[in-house]
């Protein structure tokens, strides 16, 4: 996300603890798109997500003097925006638990596969993806937002959830199975 | 490994290069593992095409002005906290005063009939001494 000639992470987050706040904005700005990704794949646009990136970056502000760079700050940033988009999923699944049954999101699901389609319809997969993404349990949403999103891999990904690899893979596995159902499933009704 | 995580990490070249070798053998001759590994890339190019990239415009503006905002509202909170410590103890002080003024005045019992008049330290209130204080 670093642009060329621009001043390194490191360097920027010196100086916004020097309490320099265009140095902090320029951070906010290198890494929103990460930061958006994650949170809005986790839970989908509007102002709660908007909510959650502001507040991804403000614990990110309050934590610099902590930064000691043992991992990039993309990774860093990256476990603040998908911790606290675990913490809203609960919040929100406190209203909605008794109406939606968790067995109904974990069940074992037959084997099935879906037909990508044409260009034409390429806006529709995508809406009905990014629905599907939504149905997920939200430890599954975690890893497929992580993995097939923000492109991280199954080590950093594991790094970031504080999960065994061989857990990562077998969470994106199962949740790839349910999208490619649930892809199919929408195309066929 | 089931063949949908094996094809996860054939697509990440996360496999020995015989492994390789070997899910590229069976994708030209299992029409239905082909099936699944399309389905699969599919559904990972509708992800990428679908994710957000930015919040709404002006975005690191809002944090930064929310940031100070927060900033500029915690010394409020610290004076707040620090009167709640003082009002606090300043309010079990008062509660112990009275109960020991209390238990003196009950012990001494040298003033009114009633025991809640001696807890209170009350003279004792007659009509006579009533008429005495209104001259």
């Amino acid at each position: 996300m670093e642009r060329p000639g621009s001043s390194s992470d490191q360097v920027l987050i010196d100086r916004a603890r020097a309490g320099d706040d265009r140095a902090f904005r320029d951070l906010v700005e290198r890494h929103e798109p990460r930061v958006a990704a994650t949170v809005v794949g986790m839970l989908g646009s509007g102002d709660e997500a908007e909510d959650v990136g502001q507040e991804t970056f403000i614990r990110l502000y309050r934590s610099l003097d902590r930064f000691r760079g043992e991992s990039s700050l993309g990774t860093y940033v990256t476990r603040i925006a998908i911790n606290l988009s675990l913490t809203a999923l609960k919040k929100r699944k406190r209203w909605i638990s008794r109406f939606v049954s968790q067995d109904e999101t974990e069940r074992d699901l037959p084997e099935a596969s879906w037909d990508p389609r044409g260009e034409l319809e390429r806006k529709e997969d995508v809406r009905r993806v990014r629905e599907a993404v939504e149905r997920l349990a939200p430890n599954h949403r975690a890893v497929v937002v992580l993995r097939m999103i923000d492109g991280y891999s199954t080590r950093e990904t594991s790094e970031i959830l504080g999960i065994p690899g061989g857990t990562v893979m077998s969470r994106l596995a199962r949740a790839m199975e349910r999208l490619e159902r649930e892809m199919k499933e929408s195309e066929d009704g | 490994m089931d063949d949908r995580e094996l094809l996860i990490r054939y697509r990440d070249g996360d496999l020995p290069d015989e492994e390789m070798a070997g899910v590229e053998e069976r994708l030209r001759s299992e029409p239905e593992l082909r099936a699944r590994w399309e389905s699969l890339e599919g559904i990972a190019t509708l992800l990428q095409q679908g994710a957000a990239r930015s919040f709404d415009p002006f975005f690191a503006a809002r944090v930064v002005a929310r940031l100070r905002k927060s900033d500029s509202s915690a010394p409020v909170e610290g004076m707040y906290e620090a009167l709640r410590w003082i009002f606090a103890r300043v309010a079990v002080a008062c509660v112990v005063v009275m109960l020991a003024l209390g238990a003196y005045s009950a012990l001494e019992g040298g003033y009114g009939g009633s025991m809640v008049d001696s807890v209170m330290g009350l003279p004792e209130a007659t009509l006579e001494t009533a008429l005495a204080l209104g001259g």
